[in-house]
Formats: structure tokens, C-alpha cells, sequence
């Protein structure tokens, strides 16, 4: 597990967005001024700025999933919203799928994972899947979970199909689309599911104080350098924390070897919280 | 070019229409602080698990990198030389809580391999010789 600074494909915050609220917009109704000048009023439904993820390419996730079911033959796909600030208000998200005319409402577990279903109209729509937050209030990732596995573990496999599924899903960027253009052109050059240039920021469920890698007898620490986006080894200006997806949650943060191919699908990552009793 | 050079690209792109407003978020780590060295292992009978203060580890083992959450809790990271003919050094991690007392410790080597805290008041709190006083209580075996 290499100690170098590394980079995460993990949204640092393209989230400039130049206030394109992309709610639905009502028939403009013209409204004249003291002037006596003709407008077109506008009315902006649900969230200016939203956070939102293109309906096609979560689809297109959907389908990875399939194809790669065999890294987590037994787990489910599900998407995950988390809070990308401290303040994020967490409970009573309402998501939904937005087309031109077609709206879809999305069930949010109480666990903020949701399932999408395929939809031809939203398709034909190019939808975009919008929660009621504001742009940098969330970042999304996958949620694939083998059943059965303590609380304190997550299996590898399933954490390399959710890096595989968020790439494909367009889960990493946000922000302008010129910037998600470059976000794709980096990604043509890098996987950051073998993690040759970049590597995928993975979320544990609570803050992190160690992580250990067990297949069999074979045991592998993770070093600090892993957790927390490297910022002992790699110190952050909180300045520029402000602009990772990772900021509310960076006790939680760690990378590994999703590409060690020597470390099989079975292999359990295991969780030391910090606040497990010991 | 460190992980923040998209970091850049977002600024140079969106500077124009809002500034590159940043928002300050109340975690810190101890830029320019480094990760201090410390003499082995045994330089961790000095530290005691559950009772131990910031100032207490400061006294027996030194200053050295640090990261504070929003939570409140502290991590805090030293390195002691590799053994036999390992060149990198291992990894003495300390956690306190938010009240600073210090409430775990762990020890890996430089392969990977977690290693028995030594030290009375951490064989208190770790019986059976494991990294972390959490779980993993089997054998350590390095990668």
C-alpha cells in the first residue's frame, strides 16, 4: 500500500455551478414592466441549483452492475446520497426523476440508498435524477452490501463493483459540464478502480481508526496515510477541504487496494471504529 | 501535482462567475508539523490507554502530526524504525477523544503488519497482544 500522496477521483467539488437551476419550469406567462416592456415570467419548481446525476447514466451503472455481478453474486445495488456538509439536513429527501414531462418519484431508504427502475420516457428525456438539496450539500456513491456480513466488515468484492458502478454512473463529478468533460478525459487515461493514477475514496458507515484486510490467514493493515484522504501525510487547507465531497465525512474516508488483484473477492476489510469499544 | 489539481481547474473555470468562494470547515491537521520518529516500540509503555492526556504523550514521546475532526477526536501518528533490514518506519497511531484523553492505540509495521502495543497500560486494555484494542485479536501476518 503505497504511503505517497495519491490522488482521489473522489468530486473535488466541481461544484461551481453558474446557478443553472435545472427544476421543472412552468409555461412562462408574459408580464409587463414600468417601462413597458414585455417579459417572460418565469417560475423555478423545487430546489435552485440542485445536486443531480444524469438518469441515463445511473442506468448505465445499472446495467455494469450486471455484467459484473460476479464480483458480489449475492448483493444488491443500491445508490447512496451522503452529506457533503456538516449541516446537511439528511431526513425527508425527496428524489426524484425529472424529464420534460415525465416526473418520477424515488423512494429514499432510511438509510439515504435508493434503487432507480428503468423508465423509456425518462430515458427519451435524458432526465436528471434531483434530489430537494442544493448543489455541494450531498455527494453520491454505490451501495452494494453481500447480506450477512458483520457490521464491522465490508467484503472486497463488493466495494470494487461500487467503484465500477460509480464510475460508469457518472457518481464522481459534478459541476459544469466542461469540467465533467475534463473529469472524463482524465478518466480515459486513468482507472481508478485499479487505482494506477487515481483511486476511488471509499466511505466507511463511521469514523475510522484503523482498517485491516483478511483473507484467511493473510492479514494486511492499512497505513494512516489510507484514511482520511492522506491529509497527514498530504495537509489540506480547510480552504481547500471545502471543495472534496468528502468534507463532512472524512473521518470516514479511506483508500485500498481495489486493483491488488492478489487480495480475492472474499477478502473482508475490517472495520476499528473510533468509537467501538474496545 | 497532488490530488488537488482539479482543485484548480474548478477555480480557474468558475473564478469568473463566483469567485472561488471557499467555506472554512472546522477540522484541522498540523500542516508543517512533522510526523515525528521515536526511539521502538517501547517508547509506548509511555503512553496509557484510557487515561493518558495530550499533554502526558507530548511529554514522553514528543510533538509530532496530528489531525482533529470536527467530532472532536485526534489522531496522531509517529513512526518508529523498521526492524531487521525494513527501510520504512512503522506507524504508532494514537486516537483521543474529544474530552483528550487518549482511548486507543494501534501499531503497524512498515509491511503491513499490526503489532503488539506494548507498554503495561495498553497490555491492560489489549490482553491478547492485538493491534488495536478493538478487534483482529488473531495472529498478525504481514502482507
Amino acid at each position: 500500500m503505497a504511503a505517497a500522496p495519491r490522488r482521489a477521483l473522489a468530486a473535488p467539488a466541481l461544484a461551481l455551478v453558474l446557478g443553472a437551476a435545472t427544476a421543472a419550469v412552468a409555461a412562462p406567462e408574459p408580464v409587463r414592466t414600468d417601462a413597458g416592456t414585455e417579459l417572460a415570467a418565469v417560475t423555478v419548481r423545487g430546489t435552485r441549483d440542485p445536486v443531480e446525476k444524469s438518469y441515463r447514466k445511473m442506468l448505465r451503472g445499472m446495467e455494469l452492475f450486471e455484467r459484473w455481478h460476479h464480483l458480489a453474486p449475492h448483493a444488491a445495488l443500491r445508490y447512496k446520497l451522503l452529506p457533503r456538509q456538516s449541516d446537511t439536513d439528511m431526513d425527508r429527501i425527496v428524489l426524484k426523476v425529472i424529464g420534460d414531462s415525465i416526473t418520477l418519484v424515488v423512494p429514499v431508504a432510511a438509510d439515504h440508498t435508493f434503487a432507480l427502475e428503468r423508465n423509456q420516457q425518462a430515458i427519451d428525456e435524458d432526465a436528471s435524477v434531483i434530489p430537494n438539496r442544493k448543489a455541494r450539500s450531498m455527494t453520491w456513491r454505490t451501495d452494494i452490501r453481500t447480506p450477512g456480513l458483520p457490521a464491522n466488515t465490508r467484503r472486497l468484492g463488493d466495494l470494487r463493483l461500487e467503484c465500477k458502478v460509480g464510475v460508469e454512473a457518472g457518481l464522481l463529478s459534478e459541476g459544469m459540464p466542461v469540467l465533467a468533460q475534463i473529469g472524463a478525459l482524465v478518466k480515459a487515461f486513468s482507472d481508478v478502480c485499479r487505482g494506477n493514477v487515481d483511486q476511488y475514496l471509499l466511505f466507511a458507515d463511521r469514523a475510522l481508526f484503523g482498517v485491516t484486510m483478511v483473507a484467511g490467514p493473510r492479514r494486511f493493515v492499512l497505513s494512516v496515510n489510507d484514511l482520511y484522504m492522506d491529509m497527514l501525510n498530504d495537509p489540506t487547507s480547510p480552504a481547500q477541504l471545502a471543495y472534496l465531497d468528502s468534507q463532512a465525512l472524512l473521518d470516514r474516508t479511506y483508500f485500498i487496494a481495489l486493483g491488488d488483484t492478489s487480495w480475492p473477492d472474499d477478502t473482508l476489510v475490517v472495520f476499528d471504529f473510533m468509537d467501538a469499544r474496545p | 501535482m497532488n490530488r488537488f489539481w482539479r482543485l484548480g481547474l474548478a477555480c480557474a473555470f468558475g473564478a469568473a462567475a463566483t469567485g472561488c468562494a471557499l467555506v472554512p470547515q472546522p477540522m484541522a491537521a498540523s500542516a508543517g508539523v512533522p510526523v515525528r520518529t521515536i526511539a521502538g516500540p517501547l517508547a509506548t509503555a509511555l503512553v496509557r490507554v484510557g487515561s493518558g492526556t495530550q499533554a502526558e504523550v507530548v511529554a514522553a514521546l514528543g510533538p509530532t502530526n496530528r489531525i482533529r475532526f470536527a467530532s472532536g477526536y485526534e489522531v496522531w501518528v509517529y513512526h518508529y524504525p523498521g526492524s531487521g533490514r525494513a527501510a520504512q518506519s512503522g506507524e504508532l497511531v494514537l486516537l483521543f477523544a474529544p474530552s483528550g484523553v487518549l482511548v486507543k492505540t494501534r501499531m503497524r509495521s512498515a509491511s503491513g503488519g499490526s503489532e503488539a502495543v506494548v507498554g503495561s497500560a495498553a497490555r491492560a486494555v489489549d490482553p491478547h497482544g492485538c493491534a488495536s484494542a478493538s478487534y483482529g485479536c488473531s495472529p498478525a501476518m504481514d502482507r
